[in-house]
């Protein structure tokens, strides 16, 4: 503990002159001296300082060592993802607050207090927490720095900057010789690959972070690495595997029964049965996940749009057209945009495929474009325009949308 | 009149090669653009980032 900078911070709040509160115990200057840090004092001296400002040198002592074990098992919580624990620590965190800038975990505070912000999603907050942090990083250790590059990654994921996250972790790795045995870093790295359309690398952190879990008995993770593998196992067409983690996180999650989960596993089984082309299973667990899902936000909007468009294949016209038209106006209200948008070219298309050509063009090309992780879906986008111009004879347009495609 | 022969010959030829247009095989764009939007667009959802 900085007992100095205590010192005269009791000081100042309770409005004690250096004068008044050095009477009989040292001279002026030495407490000064000792306030400024430029000066050890011995025990004795820091003791009788406290004492007169009613402040306990044991406790101190003591304070400082719960800031450490707090810090432990906060960045513990965080890795096993105990939501309910991780507000009662930080709350424990935050009524002892005011000494913490005194002990020597003053830097581990405040950056356990941004990954703190992360997981709840208050982004701005949070945003303000890395300015503070930033000002300091010259001060960081090593391990302190590190943890500050690995949550700014964090912070880029719940923007959607993939690549930016990506290459830190690149780095962080790379400085580590490629060796990381953060189990939780490694899942942060599977979500980044998998959203930058690279399902083999996905698989191979999400495998490696998923042995690190089961060791741990990290509950909670395991179950999100499974979703994460099932995903990218779905996308790199290894359907058996993908049904594997389905079928296990819905037993598991059925049994625990973890409502929270569960609509989100039945939704990833119905995509993984659209990908085979399994049609009416698909359509099974959608509407399966739909009805678990009472709160009308950004999951109920994917897995609305998910029924639209199979009930659009299976020619079942008014029905698409019904979830088409609900998720154009959730997503409105919601300010999510692609679900809205590709709903729109589907009710534009019931009419007339021509305009709907046109609007894919106008709008839904230039937005998949501009956010510049959707490389899949342009390319079947690149594909049919592509396509759909050849058959019109008009070339010059058919080979640009072949281009972009190479 | 042997060139006459020879350009008549070339040009039936070219007329045969030519392939004709079959009715019943004839795609629109509506079915093109019908065919090709068949493929899932749905989206998985994501465990969480935490």
């Amino acid at each position: 503990m900085e007992f100095g900078p205590l010192i005269k911070y009791y000081r100042t709040q309770k409005g004690i002159t250096q004068k008044e509160l050095a009477a009989g115990i040292c001279s002026i200057p030495h407490l000064s001296k000792i306030e400024n840090n430029s000066k050890d004092a011995n025990e004795e001296t820091i003791s009788l300082l406290l004492e007169r400002l009613e402040v306990s040198f044991e406790e101190m002592e003591e304070k400082e060592e719960l800031i450490k074990s707090l810090l432990k098992d906060f960045g513990e919580k965080i890795n096993f993802y105990l939501r309910d624990e991780i507000e009662i620590i930080f709350n424990r965190l935050k009524e002892i607050e005011h000494v913490i800038p005194f002990s020597a975990h003053m830097y581990s505070y405040e950056l356990y207090k941004y990954r703190y912000l992360l997981f709840k999603g208050l982004l701005a907050e949070a945003d303000t927490q890395r300015d503070i942090l930033s000002k300091q990083k010259k001060n960081f250790s090593q391990h302190e720095m590190y943890l500050f590059r690995y949550y700014n990654a964090v912070s880029l994921i719940l923007k959607g900057n993939h690549k930016k996250a990506d290459e830190i972790f690149d780095e962080l790795s790379a400085e580590n010789n490629n060796e990381t045995t953060n189990g939780e870093l490694l899942y942060h790295w599977a979500l980044v690959k998998s959203a930058l359309d690279q399902p083999g690398h996905a698989i191979h952190f999400g495998r490696l972070a998923l042995q690190i879990f089961m060791n741990q008995h990290n509950f909670y993770r395991i179950l999100h690495n499974l979703m994460l593998l099932g995903i990218n196992y779905t996308n790199s067409k290894i359907y058996e595997e993908a049904q594997v983690c389905f079928n296990h996180l819905i037993r598991n999650a059925e049994l625990l029964k973890e409502e929270k989960m569960l609509p989100q596993i039945y939704h990833n089984m119905g995509y993984l049965q659209d990908k085979m082309n399994n049609v009416k299973e698909a359509l099974h667990y959608y509407e399966k996940s739909l009805s678990l899902q009472p709160v009308k936000n950004q999951h109920y909007l994917v897995t609305l749009y998910g029924i639209g468009e199979i009930n659009y294949n299976l020619n079942l016209i008014e029905n698409a057209k019904e979830c088409f038209l609900q998720v154009k106006s959730l997503s409105k209200d919601i300010g999510i945009k692609k679900q809205g948008l590709l709903a729109e070219f589907y009710l534009i298309h019931m009419d007339s495929p021509e305009k709907a050509i046109k609007y894919l063009e106008l709008k839904v090309i230039p937005y998949l474009e501009g956010s510049k992780e959707h490389k899949e879906e342009l390319i079947r986008y690149y594909k049919l325009l592509s396509e759909h111009y050849n058959q019109q004879g008009k070339y010059l347009e058919a080979v640009n949308y072949l281009s972009k495609i190479t | 009149m042997k060139k006459a022969i020879i350009l008549l010959f070339s040009f039936s030829l070219l007329v045969f090669a030519t392939p004709g247009n079959d009715v019943n095989n004839q795609h629109t764009s509506y079915d093109l653009v019908k065919t090709n939007i068949q493929p899932a667009q749905a989206d998985p959802i994501y465990p969480p980032v935490g």
